[in-house]
This record gives structure tokens, C-alpha cells and sequence, in this order.
């Protein structure tokens, strides 16, 4: 379930999945489309990565906080 | 009026409130009573500066985590620790008097309503400046919070003048409290003990035990022992529930937009989790303090990160050829969880008076490494969200089994607990009118009494806590006061 990072709680998550597990834990869909699926929890907080971004997870490399685009690619700015 | 310690037994007969401890619990409380009507006995066991007999009482162990050693940590003499505090001051957020879902031990019994009106006096008594209202930070389920960072009141100077020509406030130095005389459900006097040996009995109305966050407990444990459990009947919670504010540096940010986190216009910006956040990591309460570092610290960052990241460091070089990046060092200070296990007890050693020196257990728990690394996850995941910067955390945060680093900062030499307030006396020591459960006229004052710590500097919650004390006394003695108008002795 939606735990507040929600990367880690809805990865592999298919996306019917997800809607459906933010409707039980109260949460509320925000937009889609082409910037992704986001959502937002009942306390407010926007926690769901548009589900593009489920596959990329942020990880700790040497203690950075990174996505792993950041290794390829750069600083999307 | 200052009153000697061979004076003590032929004066104290007047004095309707007895409080020992001169610092920012009992000093405040003794002049807001006074300033009441009510004829008060201040008794500090220091002198008016700093004696190295004096503070050696405070010698300790401390076993389990590295720790500040006890007799450092706080001064024993007139004004207590305010001569050496920060002068760091906030209140403690509303919903940290509510039970936290991933501790609910960390209820108050009361709210922060209760303590709101006393909030100016206390602000004022310790020259705090007034404080922005909280920033939420969107999508980051963090909020930018403020803290008065002024010169720091040093009560013993800035209450002198008053303490020394107040009539109704007696004040004895070099009375250091040894035990108390009980009878019933009332404590009848206190015994004070000097350096050779003599003592003076002290009877009073009410007494109120001020004496910090490590003494509370130990005097009372003393006291208790002595007479044989009448001083504090129900004392399963005595000495539990011992907390610090753990403090660490967690790592580092490189930030594109430092507005976003309030660093354009200060090097020094502190943000916390938002209760929904508290709530959905099951953290506690914790202050992220972001410090702003030089263009070398920002290039040594970027290196860093560079090799990890080549790509994302040649860019961020490129910001800061423009100076469009900043970088920041990130510490944290946090609530520590409270735990029956983290205690104060009563060693087999003793002090130069005769009493058992205090033997501090204490260790961090699972749920304070959490805290802290989830708090810090929370800003890397904003920004990384945002687009707006990176965080690196320090290894051995990044570790799976976090080890907390075992020199540093450690703590903020915040003690608390010990004395808990509560709502029954199975895991408190005092009522929610800071009385001890039990007894009818023994009190406790300073952050001894905290059930729970919040993030926030204790300084300014326990002044507000010893000024409604003040009012709660005020009213008892309004309906049990003697017929006005004996002097004191020394007028």
C-alpha cells in the first residue's frame, strides 16, 4: 500500500492496481497524461511518480541519491 | 533577599512555596509567584558563579551510547544553565502533545493550548524574537520552520537586581536539597545538606523540585530510597523515559533552487516533516538544519558526486560556473523516541555530600535512525522530484544497519525525561498539573516532566511550562493563603 514515498509501495504495481490501492488508502488522482500519473496522499503529500518513473527508482550510489539516468545522462534541468 | 544557609530553619517558616533550583524552571516560576502575592524560598545549591565543588556534583556514568560527559552537560549556580545555553528557542508544534503513530507513548496528557498563553511571557523572558508561521513546502510533505536564534538571555544577570529587592522572595545559596520529611500525602519539609556535613529541615506549603533533567530524577530516586518509598509512592516511571535531541550530520544537498528551501535569504534554514508525513513514514518529529557552504565546499561536492554521476556533475559544474547552485551541509536534531529503558538510576558512588551519583542509561533506537533517515530521503526524493538538487547522505546513514557515528555533535545536551507527566502513575511521575501522583504539594518544574520532545529547543516549552505552574500554585494558595501582611525577616 501507499506507505509515502510511494515509489517502493506501488513498484510493479500495474497502473489499474495503483488507482485502485489509492482509493482504499484515501488518496486522490491529481492529473495524467503526458506528465504521468501522480497522486496525493489524504495528508496531502504528492507521493506517486508518474508510472514512467516506476521503473526508476531512485537509488543510493555512493551515498547520492540518484536516479539512474542521473548516471547516464546528467541533470535533467 | 538572600537568606544563609544557618538561616534557613528560622526563616522558611514563611515562606509558602519552597523551590530548589535556580535556572530556567525555578527562577521564573519563583518570580511569577512572587509577583502574585506569594511569599516564596528559592534555594540554589551553586553559588552565584561557577564553583568547581559545586559542579562536580553533577559527576555520572553514562552507559550504552557515547554521551556528553553529565557534569559538562549543565552548570550548577544562580541562573543554571542559561549561563552557558544557545539561546535557541521555538515552541513545540501542536501535534507533538498527540500520540505519533510509530510511538504512541509520546502523548502529553495535555495541549499545546495550554501552554499558548504563557508562550509571550516566556518569549519574553528569554529574549526571543517573534517567529514566522511555518512555510509547507509543496510535494515535499516537509515544512520550513523558524527557530530565534538571539544573544542568549542569561538569567542570572538579567534577574539579579530583581531576585536580590524583590520582597516575598527569600533566596539561599549553597542549599543543597539531601531528602524530604513527609507525613500523609503531604511533604512537610526539606532537608538541605552543606558541604560539612550540616543540615537545615525546610518546611514549606509547596515544594517544587527544579533542579534539571538528570537532578529530578536523582533527587527524588535519593529521596525516595531514603524514605523508604513515601516521597514519591508510585515510582515505577521514576527515571524512565530519559530523552535527548540526538544530533548529527546526516550529509549534504547540492540545490538549483535554494528559494524553494528558504536558503536565498539565509545560510541557515531549518525544515521539518509535516504531521501527514510524520504519519505515513512512521518517523517522529525531526529538524532537518540546512548551513549554506562557500563555492568550495559546492566544487568538492560536485566531485564527489562526479564520480558516481559524470554526466550530472559536468552539469552541475556548469550552474555553478554561474552561480547558480548552491550547497549545504545537512544536520538534523530530532525526537528522540521515548523508552522505559533509557533511565537515570542511582549509583554506588556518591557525591561529596553523601548522595549517589546518577548512572545515565542511554541508547538511540531503530526508530531514531529511521527518523532521521527518512526525514533526509524525504528532502533527497523532493528534490530529486523537483529537479532542483541531490542529497548525499553520510555512509554511515546510507548503510542498511545504520550505526549512529560515535563522536561529533552526538546530542544538544537537551535532557528531559525522567519525570514524565502523564495521566496515571504506571508510566508518569506527575499529573498533568505537574504534580507528583500521590503527593498533594510536591511539584516538579523544568523538561524533566516532558512526556515527549518534539524537535524543538526545550528551553522555551519548560519556561512556559514553569509559568503555568506558577498559575496553578497562584490559585491554590488563593484559597488556603494566611491573612496578609507578616513581613519577612531581612526586609
Amino acid at each position: 500500500m501507499p506507505s509515502g514515498d510511494g515509489r517502493t509501495a506501488v513498484q510493479g504495481m500495474s497502473r489499474r492496481a495503483f488507482i485502485r490501492a489509492w482509493a482504499v488508502a484515501g488518496g486522490v488522482l491529481l492529473a495524467g497524461g503526458a506528465a504521468g500519473w501522480r497522486g496525493v496522499s489524504a495528508g496531502g503529500n504528492v507521493v506517486m511518480p508518474p508510472s514512467r518513473r516506476l521503473a526508476a527508482a531512485p537509488v543510493l550510489v555512493n551515498g547520492w541519491l540518484l536516479r539512474p539516468a542521473d548516471r547516464e545522462r546528467g541533470f535533467p534541468l | 533577599v538572600r537568606v544563609s544557609f544557618q538561616e534557613l530553619s528560622t526563616v522558611s517558616p514563611k515562606a509558602e512555596v519552597c523551590i530548589v533550583g535556580s535556572g530556567a524552571a525555578g527562577l521564573p516560576l519563583a518570580l511569577k509567584l512572587v509577583a502574585a502575592g506569594a511569599r516564596v524560598l528559592l534555594c540554589e545549591g551553586g553559588a552565584t558563579d561557577f564553583t568547581a565543588r559545586s559542579q562536580a556534583l553533577y559527576r555520572g556514568e553514562v552507559i550504552g551510547d557515547p554521551y556528553v560527559p553529565l557534569d559538562v552537560a549543565r552548570l550548577r549556580y544562580f541562573g543554571g544553565s542559561t549561563n552557558h545555553w544557545g539561546g535557541w528557542c521555538r515552541p513545540l508544534d501542536a501535534y507533538d502533545f498527540e500520540a505519533k503513530a510509530a510511538a504512541p507513548v509520546t502523548a502529553w496528557p495535555i495541549g499545546k493550548a495550554e501552554l499558548d498563553p504563557f508562550a509571550a511571557e516566556a518569549g519574553s523572558i528569554l529574549d526571543m524574537t517573534p517567529l514566522p508561521a511555518d512555510r509547507p513546502i509543496p510535494g515535499s510533505g516537509l515544512k520550513q520552520v523558524h527557530i530565534s536564534i538571539t544573544p542568549p538571555a542569561r538569567l542570572r544577570e538579567k534577574y539579579a537586581d530583581e531576585v536580590a529587592r524583590t520582597p516575598g522572595l527569600l533566596f539561599c545559596l549553597g542549599a543543597n536539597l539531601f531528602g524530604f520529611q513527609v507525613s500523609g500525602e503531604r511533604i512537610t519539609a526539606a532537608i538541605f545538606r552543606a558541604y560539612d556535613g550540616s543540615e537545615r529541615v525546610v518546611p514549606a506549603r509547596y515544594f517544587v523540585l527544579a533542579t534539571g533533567g538528570i537532578e529530578n530524577s536523582r533527587l527524588l530516586l535519593w529521596s525516595n530510597r531514603q524514605a523508604a518509598g513515601a516521597v514519591v509512592p508510585k515510582a515505577e516511571a521514576l527515571g524512565r523515559y530519559w530523552m535527548e535531541h540526538p544530533h548529527v550530520t546526516l550529509g549534504e544537498a547540492l540545490v538549483t533552487a535554494p528559494e524553494r528551501l528558504g536558503l536565498d535569504r539565509s545560510d541557515l534554514a531549518f525544515l521539518a516533516p509535516q504531521p501527514a508525513t510524520i504519519a505515513e513514514l512512521g518517523i517522529l518529529n525531526c529538524g532537518l538544519r540546512l548551513h549554506r557552504t562557500d563555492y568550495t565546499g559546492v566544487d568538492r561536492m560536485i566531485a564527489d558526486l562526479s564520480c558516481s554521476a559524470p554526466a550530472l556533475g559536468r552539469r552541475l559544474a556548469r550552474l555553478r560556473g554561474r552561480r547558480l547552485l548552491c550547497g549545504a551541509l545537512l544536520r538534523a536534531a530530532w525526537e528522540q523516541e521515548p523508552r522505559h529503558d533509557n533511565r537515570i538510576e542511582l549509583d554506588t558512588a556518591t557525591d561529596a555530600l553523601g548522595m549517589p551519583r546518577p548512572r545515565l542509561y542511554w541508547r538511540k533506537s531503530e526508530l531514531d535512525a529511521h527518523t532521521a533517515k527518512a526525514t533526509a530521503l524525504a528532502l533527497g526524493r523532493y528534490l530529486l522530484d523537483q529537479d532542483i538538487g541531490r542529497v548525499r547522505l553520510e555512509p554511515w546513514l546510507a548503510a542498511e544497519d545504520v550505526q549512529f557515528p560515535g563522536e561529533g555533535e552526538i546530542a544538544g545536551r537537551h535532557h528531559m525525561g525522567g519525570t514524565r507527566m502523564g495521566r496515571s502513575a504506571t508510566d508518569a511521575v506527575v499529573d498533568a498539573d505537574c504534580r507528583v501522583f500521590g503527593r498533594d504539594n510536591l511539584y516538579l518544574a523544568g523538561s524533566s516532566v516532558f512526556p515527549s520532545v518534539g524537535h524543538a529547543n526545550p528551553t522555551l516549552t519548560l519556561v512556559q511550562l514553569s509559568l503555568r505552574l506558577a498559575e496553578h500554585l497562584r490559585m491554590r494558595l488563593a484559597g488556603s493563603r494566611p491573612p496578609p501582611g507578616f513581613p519577612l525577616s531581612g526586609h
